[in-house]
């Protein structure tokens, strides 16, 4: 009995095939994209879309965000919290988000992510503040001359460019955060989209640098959450990495307690609630990898290797593979590790 | 196994540690081609190519078994074969080599 080969039946991207993915691949720089210094693959939507595999979680973030910026989505999916552990998928919605909110250009099939008919017409404020880039001791360079050193200093200058920054500057200089209403003044009146991610990884840097950081941030989380919350077509989305079975056992679990605890505060006085969405479940991972490792994937030959597969472990009562999977009987080795390679 | 033994390692990262281990192995898989590939299997994640290896005794951390899978599972290439090899040729039906 001969089955097809992968061989014929797959197509992998010329960048796996090739071996060429460089280490940082597979690691996503949210403020690249944003600011336009990112890698191809991730600046330019059709590329970054025929990579993707449209999961519930992604499809539930474009569709709230969206229609929270056009007028539509109403307060409660104006603070979005996205959870999984590392790698699963935060930045890469993030990324997904911002193109989605720049109209998705050149992308065949949008509608594969999001009802195009509800993607923003208009110029969206972006503000996207990552806590890897941060630099709170040194400053981060916003433009030659002028660094911010806090969250709040970053985000003004995104949001509304260098007059913003000089708004904010005292609090920046003296990491004292700014009010809920200096805040609304730098959305401009205009469709606003602000993103935290890896904020732990800011929060570290930051406690060092200012001694009272960890009051100041959980100040800025709550004056930022409520100018959010109160200001029509104006969304917010930060991650939060989940420790594996909920224990945050990760190199930055004490600093992602502290977010985690300072979020859920300024949720619980500043907002009505927040929407808590998973960029990749458990169940979607598989179409996620086949999306980014094979350009095609002949399903029909998988369904007959699957059949094929089944059929020997079913026909052989001696077959190790078929004594695990039958209930009841103790397991010497899991199912999922039995490889028949007879049945080639 | 991807889903439930490699995830109780603390430096596996998911999604991201899937895609980077079956990315060697599918670089690996295509470019030694084995006839009965009909599917990708967990023996394809061969320790002996090094950017598997790599992987898995540097960026998961696992190096203090490097010296165990070199004598008993993978051998580097070119070094005299790990006692799984030795078994796998004397054993492999000849349709399969």
């Amino acid at each position: 009995m001969s089955l097809p080969t992968i061989f014929t039946t797959c197509r992998p991207r010329p960048d796996v095939l090739g071996g060429t993915i460089r280490d940082d691949e597979f690691m996503a720089d949210l403020s690249r994209v944003v600011n336009g210094t990112a890698p191809a693959d991730y600046l330019d939507p059709a590329a970054f879309f025929a990579k993707s595999y449209a999961t519930r979680g992604m499809k539930e973030l474009l569709k709230a965000v969206c229609l929270r910026l056009s007028g539509k989505g109403g307060e409660v999916s104006s603070i979005i919290r996205l959870g999984t552990q590392y790698g699963g998928g935060k930045t890469h919605s993030l990324i997904a988000l911002v193109h989605a909110v720049r109209g998705m250009k050149g992308v065949p099939t949008p509608e594969n992510f999001v009802d195009p008919a509800i993607l923003p017409a208009g110029a969206i404020r972006i503000a996207a503040l990552d806590g890897e880039n941060a630099d709170p001791a040194n400053g981060l360079t916003l433009e030659p001359g002028l660094l911010a050193r806090s969250l709040w200093g970053e985000m003004a200058y995104r949001l509304a460019g260098r007059a913003g920054y000089e708004r904010v500057r005292v609090s920046d200089e003296k990491h004292i955060a700014p009010g809920a209403d200096t805040i609304r003044e730098l959305f401009g009146g205009q469709p606003t989209l602000i993103l935290l991610d890896e904020i732990s990884v800011y929060l570290r840097k930051v406690e060092r640098a200012f001694p009272d950081a960890s009051k100041q941030f959980a100040a800025f989380i709550h004056d930022l959450f409520k100018a959010v919350a109160s200001t029509p077509q104006v969304a917010l989305v930060y991650t939060l990495a989940v420790g594996k079975d909920d224990k945050a056992g990760d190199a930055y679990k004490d600093e992602n307690e502290r977010a985690a605890a300072a979020m859920s505060e300024a949720e619980s006085v500043a907002v009505r609630s927040t929407t808590p969405l998973n960029p990749t479940e458990e169940d979607e991972t598989p179409n996620v990898l086949r999306a980014r490792l094979f350009e095609t994937v002949d399903l029909d030959a998988a369904k007959s290797v699957i059949a094929a597969y089944s059929q020997v472990w079913n026909s052989q009562p001696g077959c190790a593979a078929r004594r695990c999977c039958r209930p009841g009987t103790p397991r010497p080795v899991r199912p999922q590790l039995s490889a028949p390679s007879q049945a080639a | 196994m991807l889903t439930e033994k490699t995830s109780s390692l603390s430096t596996f990262q998911r999604t991201r540690g899937m895609l980077r281990l079956l990315a060697r192995t599918i670089h690996h898989l295509w470019r030694i081609q084995p006839p009965d590939a009909a599917s990708i299997h967990t023996h394809h994640m061969d320790p002996a190519f090094e950017p598997i290896r790599t992987e898995i005794n540097v960026k998961l951390g696992q190096g203090q078994y490097a010296p165990a899978v070199k004598s008993d599972v993978a051998a580097v290439a070119g070094d005299e074969p790990a006692l799984a090899q030795r078994i796998d040729a004397r054993s492999t039906p000849a349709c399969l080599r």
